[in-house]
């Protein structure tokens, strides 16, 4: 599990929940900005639990998590290892 | 822009025609709801009529009418020929406190023409130099956000001069294939409210009878301000987590009506039902999206009992949240009212009574996380604020609505004369207002 992997497959998922193509994310960017609402974010965690087996709901994130895409990769990564 | 096809009414759009049947021995004589902005300094009539004729190229849905298709039955709404304007009234109040009345008059009162579904009124308070434009929408036609779209889009229109101009509705088919995926969330949620049925009728406000069908419909607003609201949405985040601002102010909504129950006496094998409207759009066309009904359902349900301590009963509603996202619920209930488009309204609002365990649910609920519109002016006047005056259909009589307008938070209960007392309703706001 490597950053660019991660952030490729977030990036799929923030498309889906927010209804817009892939390419449309911007990875240095926060949830909210990449049109990602409270229910989105509920069904992004879902989607992050099953790809990556990372419960994030549980796991105390702060909005410096949240901050882009990417420091949410990296989250990801850290809770993974 | 010519509208060329005809609309489909999705299942929600079904579902807010029913509430309109049930709303129809009201004043308003059907379902609607207020956006009203507050702006600085005092409109001219000529601005007003100038912005009212900008809508000239949406009269053909403004004044569109429901009908069936002949041969599978599906209803459509057909779009009218019309080039009527909508109605527009100009009027000066002498004080703020007049103009909460002044709304309540607007919405308590019919629109001029039976297939009219968008009224103005622009209330303006001289002494102040203030304006408060109302906005009138048909539920049948808009939604919170599709009302908040339009805004939007007449604006837009304002600082170009032009006309307000939309995207074709984009729902021409009559969604009468894939019965699967329709009967398997019918199947779902019918087996939701079986399972809140068998704790029996959810606690009303407005009890057993259905003496509020001709009541009008009272409002009051709280309103906070940029740094108060700030203060509540981190306290939000630090309690419930990052996005969790809709399940924890419907708790502190529950938390208010749970402490109005216990004023009023309750059993102990009491429920609240909140049912919470939640916005279905996708962000990438969602903008678009201006005409019908883009929302569901999450009916939340917690033991009157259980409502006394406000940081257990926050958990339950994240919890609550999250299991009807995973369960995709809110979109089980919008497939399921597909299948009920091919009833007659009278049928369906009584049917949906007896699913609902006899009532809508003790209080609705919506939370407006950030307005669609999110301008700092409105036909060139600085917006002071903007917020959402719904009427309440006579079950379940009262409802709670938020809305969030560059930061700033307001609170609006619509409720039916009677089903709240004042001091009832002072005492919601004295709880939210503790709370928050």
């Amino acid at each position: 599990m490597n950053i660019d992997n991660v952030s490729s497959r977030l990036r799929e998922e923030i498309a889906l929940v927010a209804g817009i193509v892939g390419d449309e994310v911007n990875i240095e960017l926060s949830l909210t900005d990449n049109g990602v609402n409270s229910l989105g974010f509920v069904e992004l965690m879902l989607a992050i639990e099953q790809q990556f087996g990372v419960k994030l709901m549980d796991s105390g994130l702060n909005r410096e998590d949240l901050a882009s895409v990417t420091a949410l990769a990296e989250k990801i990564i850290q809770l993974a290892e | 822009m010519i509208f060329t096809h005809k609309y489909y009414l999705n299942g929600m759009d079904w579902v807010n025609s029913a509430l309109h049947h049930q709303c129809r021995k009201t004043p308003a004589g059907g379902n609607s709801f207020l956006i009203a902005l507050e702006l600085q300094g005092v409109v001219e009539v000529r601005d007003a009529e100038k912005m009212v004729k900008s809508l000239q190229a949406l009269s053909p849905m403004l004044n569109s009418s429901r009908t069936r298709q002949w041969f599978h039955l599906a209803p459509y709404w057909k779009f009218s020929k019309s080039s009527s304007l909508p109605e527009f009234s100009y009027i000066s109040a002498t004080s703020e406190t007049e103009l909460i009345e002044h709304c309540e008059a607007f919405i308590n009162r019919p629109f001029r023409i039976k297939n009219e579904h968008l009224a103005i009124h622009f209330i303006v308070t001289v002494t102040d130099a203030k304006t408060l434009v109302c906005f009138k929408f048909d539920h049948r036609l808009f939604d919170g956000r599709g009302g908040e779209i339009l805004l939007n889009k007449i604006n837009a229109a304002w600082e170009v001069d032009g006309l307000v101009e939309c995207l074709e509705p984009d729902c021409c088919s009559p969604q009468l294939t894939d019965w699967s995926p329709k009967f398997d969330s019918g199947k779902k949620v019918n087996r939701w409210f079986r399972d809140l049925k068998q704790y029996g009728r959810p606690y009303t406000f407005t009890g057993d009878n259905n003496k509020y069908d001709t009541a009008s419909n009272k409002f009051r607003l709280l309103s906070f301000s940029a740094t108060e609201s700030s203060a509540i949405f981190q306290h939000a985040e630090q309690r419930l987590g990052p996005y969790m601002n809709t399940p924890y102010l419907a708790a502190a909504v529950c938390y208010a009506l749970g402490q109005l129950c216990k004023e009023r006496g309750y059993s102990d094998d009491e429920r609240i039902l909140l049912p919470m409207t939640v916005d279905l759009r996708d962000s990438r066309i969602g903008n678009e999206v201006l005409f019908f009904n883009q929302w569901s359902l999450a009916p939340f349900v917690i033991p009157i009992a259980e409502t006394a301590d406000f940081e257990p009963l926050a958990d339950e509603f994240k919890r609550q949240f999250i299991d009807f996202s995973r369960s995709g619920f809110m979109q089980d209930i919008r497939n399921a009212n597909l299948l009920t488009r091919i009833m007659p309204l009278p049928i369906f609002s009584r049917m949906s009574e007896e699913i609902f365990a006899g009532t809508a649910g003790s209080c609705s609920y919506a939370f407006i996380p950030e307005s669609s519109f999110k301008s700092a002016t409105f036909i060139g006047r600085p917006v002071n604020g903007l917020f959402h005056l719904p009427l309440m259909p006579p079950e379940p009589g009262v409802g709670i609505f938020m809305t969030t307008y560059r930061g700033q938070l307001t609170v609006t209960i619509s409720y039916r004369d009677g089903v709240l007392k004042n001091r009832e309703v002072d005492f919601l706001v004295t709880q939210l207002k503790e709370l928050l």
